[in-house]
């Protein structure tokens, strides 16, 4: 299990929760850290939200369909740095990996997939076409069934690019 | 279909009778080839089956996509190659993700269905959950509360357990255990959305924080296992078919050396004087109603065989009696009035009981109601307490 740092009270201006830095090799050594990953934070940030259970639950599901993709597809050396951040009903995660040209046309491309305005069909079409599992069907996913929020950043000089998915997983308070 | 485990642990299951395969647990491979087993049970079983197949996902607790990819490919290829089966998934409201996902499925293909397993979990549900009994069940946990309060320390409760109220109900006895108590956790749950919209708004209105409200199945929770040192379920196991299902879920969430806490009732003991007679044959009416609705509202005293069917040790035991002398006895009367509406007014109606039979059936209720009001009466409502530990 890599280090956290966690701040339990969330109202900084940044509205950081939690992050975690990991060297990428480590992190793409062994299929289970995505779970793990996805499971600690998900019981850490799910304590305040209106159903604590539910919410870990899609938190989860979803955290860890992002870190399946960068088990993946990712640059070779560095940190992944990944950051979990709240403002109010919104939950942002940030995936912070080195990249290089292969990794970034991957993830421009899954991007503007799931951002287009074909997303449902091209979803359902991978789902049931490709033999494989399509490396974009988790972002899809996320974006057709979570609503998520997706965009990507890039550092050319650094190498490295920042996934970001913006989520609310829970109803407004009636 | 209880794990005895760990709620997370993936396991399949094929049950030919009823031409059911269900999947469970937490399911994230990263090849297809990791699933080769799981996929292998399931094209055998599709293979004996005839008319319709049900995919039970209802504790499927989490999926990525590479195990999702595999399994609706399959079932497409099912339907191509099986244009006579019909396939039922049905999934669970409480894990959140799945009717989504599984929906995708039945958008595709027209002969698979995705249905949502959310209602008829007990018996007596539409009674006890529309019957108006949200206020009775505010000012019974008042009554209970009086003694319980005492009684919850005998049983080993103490400031900075962590906690469970299974069965929560509208969640006032969470909202006074938190003050009396300060638990380090307390997880409050129950399969009624409307219950825990109304928690909610009264912990926010008293400013009582830190009690997690969630949305739940006391017979397959989510929760994972060896979690909670004290686990509480009140009033509750006597209005299921099957108590040893919900009991089996407590001891699974409880910790070794942990405690779990339940009350129950045994309402023929109910008495009352003057009348008691006619106060005596209405209770056991009662008995009788709910038996006839699957329920055991005589469940009190069966709670110490229940624990050690279930594993438990060191279990003790109490009963107490809540009366018309513990605080104002109108609060009795407007218990026994409800109970009144809801047993004699809707359940034994359902039931098809004569006009006779309800009036005399009412008159008991009324009788005991006279008792608790009478300046020189006594009326009583008896419940047993009865705790256990999980071994070590
Ligand atoms: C008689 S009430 C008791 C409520 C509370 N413990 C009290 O003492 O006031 C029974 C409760 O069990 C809940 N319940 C019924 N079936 C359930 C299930 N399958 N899972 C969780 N809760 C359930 C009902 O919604 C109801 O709130």
């Amino acid at each position: 299990m890599p280090e956290a740092s966690y701040s339990p009270s969330s109202p900084n201006p940044a509205g950081n929760m939690i992050e975690l830095d990991l060297d990428v090799q480590d992190f793409a050594s062994d299929w289970s850290n995505c779970d793990s990953m996805s499971s600690y934070v998900s019981r850490m940030v799910c304590h305040n939200r209106t159903d604590s259970l539910l919410f870990a639950n899609l938190y989860s599901s979803a955290l860890n369909e992002l870190l399946e993709t960068a088990f993946r597809v990712h640059g070779r050396t560095g940190q992944l740095v990944c950051r979990f951040r709240r403002t109010g009903d919104v939950d942002r995660i940030e995936i912070d990996m080195p990249s290089d040209d292969g990794v970034l046309s991957f993830y421009q491309g899954a991007v503007d997939l799931a951002r287009g305005p074909d997303a449902q069909t091209v979803y359902l079409d991978k789902l049931f076409s490709s033999d494989v599992p399509d490396m974009a069907l988790s972002l899809l996913e996320l974006s057709v069934d979570y609503g998520a929020d997706l965009s990507l950043t890039r550092d050319d000089q650094a190498q490295r690019l920042c996934l970001a998915a913006e989520l609310v997983l829970e109803e407004p308070k009636p | 279909m209880i794990s005895s485990d760990n709620a997370q642990t993936f396991a399949w299951q094929f049950n030919e009778n009823d031409q059911e395969f269900s999947l469970q647990g937490s399911l994230r491979p990263q090849r297809v080839d990791d699933l080769t087993g799981c996929m292998t049970a399931l094209e055998n079983a599709v293979s004996t089956v005839k008319g319709r197949f049900y995919l039970n996902v209802r504790r499927l607790v989490r999926m990525n996509n590479v195990a999702f990819q595999a399994i609706a490919q399959k079932l497409a290829d099912t339907c191509t190659n099986r244009p006579d089966l019909n396939i039922q998934i049905t999934t669970s409201s409480v894990v959140g993700w799945s009717t989504r996902k599984f929906a995708a499925l039945q958008a595709t293909n027209e002969n698979i269905s995705v249905s949502e397993y959310d209602s008829e979990f007990y018996p007596g549900q539409t009674f006890l959950e529309e019957g108006g009994f949200i206020p009775i069940l505010r000012t019974q946990t008042k009554l209970t509360w009086h003694h319980e309060r005492e009684i919850l320390r005998r049983h080993g409760m103490q400031p900075g357990l962590q906690m469970a109220d299974i069965c929560c109900g509208i969640g006032d006895f969470a909202v006074l255990v938190q003050k009396e108590f300060e638990p380090g956790r307390l997880v409050a749950l129950d399969h009624s959305k409307s219950s825990l919209d109304y928690a909610r708004k009264v912990a926010d209105e008293f400013g009582v924080r830190g009690i997690e409200y969630v949305f739940g199945d006391a017979s397959e929770m989510l929760l994972e296992s060896n979690q909670f040192d004290f686990v509480t379920c009140r009033h509750s196991l006597q209005v299921f078919n099957h108590p040893e299902h919900i009991l089996q879920e407590l001891f699974r969430i409880c910790k070794p050396g942990g405690r779990v806490y339940i009350t129950n009732e045994k309402n023929s003991h109910c008495l009352g004087e003057p009348r008691s007679e006619t106060i005596q044959w209405t209770y056991n009416e009662v008995a009788k109603l709910w038996a006839h609705f699957d329920m055991d509202i005589e469940f009190g005293p069966k709670s110490r065989r229940y624990l050690q069917d279930a594993g438990f040790d060191d279990i003790k035991m109490e009963s107490f009696m809540v009366t018309n002398l513990d605080g104002n006895p109108q609060d009795f009367a407007d218990i026994i009035q409800s109970w009144e509406n809801v047993y004699a007014g809707q359940m034994a109606v359902e039931r098809g009981d004569n006009p006779e039979f309800i009036a005399r059936f009412r008159q008991g209720f009324q009788d005991h109601i006279f008792a608790a009001k009478h300046p020189k009466g006594y009326a009583g409502w008896p419940i047993w307490v009865a705790s256990a530990r999980k071994p070590k």
